[in-house]
């Protein structure tokens, strides 16, 4: 287990957070791309 | 070289091509990164464990500055040789970059409470930080609200130019003001001032970040590229679709 003294509430906060705003990033971009191209496909003559 | 990329289908191949390996660069020096910062990184002398926020922040920042010149770039592109895909590159890197400054600002004010004693200082490189996210959400707010697309990109792109600007004051806010954050460590005349054992891991890092917002703003161009073929059959067609305008209104900036 990751023990960092006084210091770990604040490395934990700091990965923790980056890691689920980079996470929130990623399946934005793939929803909305998949978002569009269904749309794309669904106006295809 | 600019007209290379100019035709989107040709851009498309492109980005087929290179995506996935872009992601996979940035699987790899992520997990290397995390792991190595949290794991084999050596505490520092002075601020004890709460250096390894060093590896999440400095990759941050980094992007921040980085995803802003890239904005300016691809405005400028944009405006000067009319390249249809710069103000797409543009645009889709808005997003990603607002979300690493916001990292960047998060992440230092958590190094900063047990490195400085407080969450938040009116110093020049914090202030110009926040300034830079503010711009970034001013440059998605003129695409969001201006609805001839053709007006709405001439605004961004003088926006994201003007908003250069604040680009060197970051970088040089520490060398010009007295400030509480540290000065230059990596890019410096005299190279980097970091151990061997602490550069590693922030290199992988700083890899991972460069790798993801490639990834990012690819799939955004895409994102784009296939929103503005729908729009341009639906204008062709008596009813524009409900789910085209719900998937413009989301995707934003």
């Amino acid at each position: 287990m990751m023990d960092y003294g006084p210091h770990t509430p604040f490395v934990l906060t700091a990965y923790a957070v980056s890691i689920a705003a980079i996470a929130g990033l990623i399946l934005w971009r793939i929803a909305a791309y998949r978002k569009a191209a269904a749309a794309e496909k669904s106006r295809q003559p | 070289m600019w007209s290379r990329f100019s035709n989107p289908a040709k851009f498309e191949a492109m980005a087929l091509a290179i995506g996935p390996f872009l992601f996979g660069a940035f699987a790899l020096c992520a997990v290397f990164g995390l792991y190595t910062g949290l794991f084999n990184s050596p505490a520092d002398y002075q601020q004890g464990d709460s250096v390894r926020i060093m590896y999440v922040h400095v990759p941050a920042a980094w992007m921040a500055l980085a995803s802003y010149t890239f904005i300016a770039l691809m405005s400028l592109v944009a405006f000067v040789w009319r390249h249809s895909l710069a103000d797409i590159a543009a645009r889709s890197a808005a997003l990603p970059g607002a979300v690493f400054t916001a990292l960047a600002l998060f992440t230092g004010a958590v190094w900063g409470k047990p490195t400085w004693g407080a969450w938040w200082v009116w110093d020049a490189r914090l202030t110009s930080m926040l300034i830079l996210l503010f711009i970034y959400f001013g440059y998605m707010a003129v695409w969001q609200a201006v609805p001839e697309t053709a007006r709405a990109a001439r605004f961004a792109r003088i926006l994201a130019l003007i908003g250069f600007i604040n680009i060197p004051i970051i970088k040089f806010s520490v060398d010009w003001w007295n400030s509480l954050h540290q000065p230059a460590s990596i890019l410096r005349a005299d190279g980097p001032t970091i151990d061997p054992s602490m550069l590693t891991p922030l290199f992988a890092m700083i890899i991972a970040y460069t790798a993801l917002f490639g990834w990012l703003v690819l799939v955004g161009m895409r994102t784009m590229l296939s929103l503005q073929r729908v729009e341009a059959r639906a204008a062709r067609s008596p009813s524009r679709p409900a789910e085209v305008a719900a998937a413009v209104s989301e995707e934003g900036a």
